[in-house]
């Protein structure tokens, strides 16, 4: 049998510190903390307030805080998120919004260092 | 659909959670937990703190009251220390348990059984109305709405009430008082070395 993933259905709001490992999918309501190693899908229904911090996010539905992945960050069609990201790889949908800054950790080719310098 | 919510295994809730529908947890809250749906308590689960459901299930571990509109079951390999209470609870064998155990019949009165007397949870003896109804002393100060004020009050906010007959809850005891009141502990070697463990401290 698979091992069931986390879920937070509509109309239910957890307040408080989560953290731990594996996936989590939200389509109800999120209020205080999230770190977990796994992804976090943020469902057209679903609200999180609270930094994130997880291996991947998507989010289809409302994030207002930080978000730091180690993955992937993508905001869905719909999607929201209001706040600084950093990650690996951020990607904006058509539709989608964010408000905040963007870091993604990359090298510029080595031939700028003396235009830059 | 209705997806079940789920705290997978693996995963830590310091905080509470509220809301509709069932709730699954295999990994491990600190805090309380308040649905409207069934609650249960998978066996990698634990709980610290206070729950209240429809239906409640412990298959692994409840450090709190459970408060049930319907059932609580508390099944075998399950560990519970704290009080179940909920109109029908049922402690499967070879489960652990460790509290009061308080049916309240008001919520869901068992038709086609007559009897003219009935202990209440709290000992004392329910004596019938003039409707021919039981009325039980704990929930004399809520009759009007059993199922809001005889269920699903927390014993917090039982207390805050200023009903005589909600102040008297037994719930509302601290846990000592409501120990001596109840049966005699059965002879369970577990639970006397638990005692025992107890009155070291």
């Amino acid at each position: 049998m698979q091992k069931p993933l986390g879920y937070l259905a509509p109309g239910l709001s957890v307040r408080g510190r989560l953290s731990g490992a594996g996936d989590l999918t939200i389509d109800g309501r999120l209020e205080g903390e999230l770190d977990v190693s796994g992804e976090v899908i943020v469902g057209e229904r679903g609200v999180i307030v609270a930094p994130v911090r997880a291996g991947a996010v998507v989010v289809a539905g409302d994030l207002k805080g930080e978000v730091h992945a180690r993955g992937a960050v993508a905001v869905r069609d719909g999607g929201r998120i209001l706040g600084d990201v950093r990650a690996q790889r951020v990607s904006i949908d058509d539709g989608g919004a964010l408000h905040g800054g963007v870091e993604m950790d990359f090298e510029l080719p080595a031939e700028l260092d003396g235009l830059l310098a | 659909m209705n997806r079940p919510s789920v705290i997978p295994e693996g995963m830590r809730l310091l905080g509470d959670v509220e809301g509709e529908g069932d709730l699954a947890v295999l990994g491990a809250i600190e805090g309380d937990v308040r649905v409207d749906g069934a609650l249960v308590v998978e066996t990698s689960g634990v709980i610290k703190g206070q729950v209240q459901a429809r239906t409640i299930v412990v298959r692994g571990v409840l450090v709190g009251d459970g408060t049930a509109a319907d059932t609580v079951r508390v099944e075998p390999g399950a560990r519970m220390v704290g009080d179940a209470r909920a109109p029908r609870v049922s402690i499967v064998d070879g489960a652990l348990f460790r509290g009061r155990v308080e049916m309240s019949s008001d919520a869901a009165p068992r038709v086609g059984r007559s009897v003219p007397r009935r202990r209440t949870a709290a000992g004392e003896l329910a004596t019938p109305s003039a409707a021919g109804q039981l009325v039980s002393p704990t929930s004399a100060g809520a009759d009007s709405s059993p199922s809001a004020a005889g269920q699903l009050v927390s014993p917090t906010s039982a207390g805050a009430v200023t009903s005589p007959g909600t102040a008297s809850s037994v719930g509302a005891h601290p846990a000592p008082v409501a120990a001596r009141r109840g049966p005699p502990a059965p002879n369970v070697p577990v639970l006397r070395r638990t005692e025992a463990r107890r009155a070291e401290r």
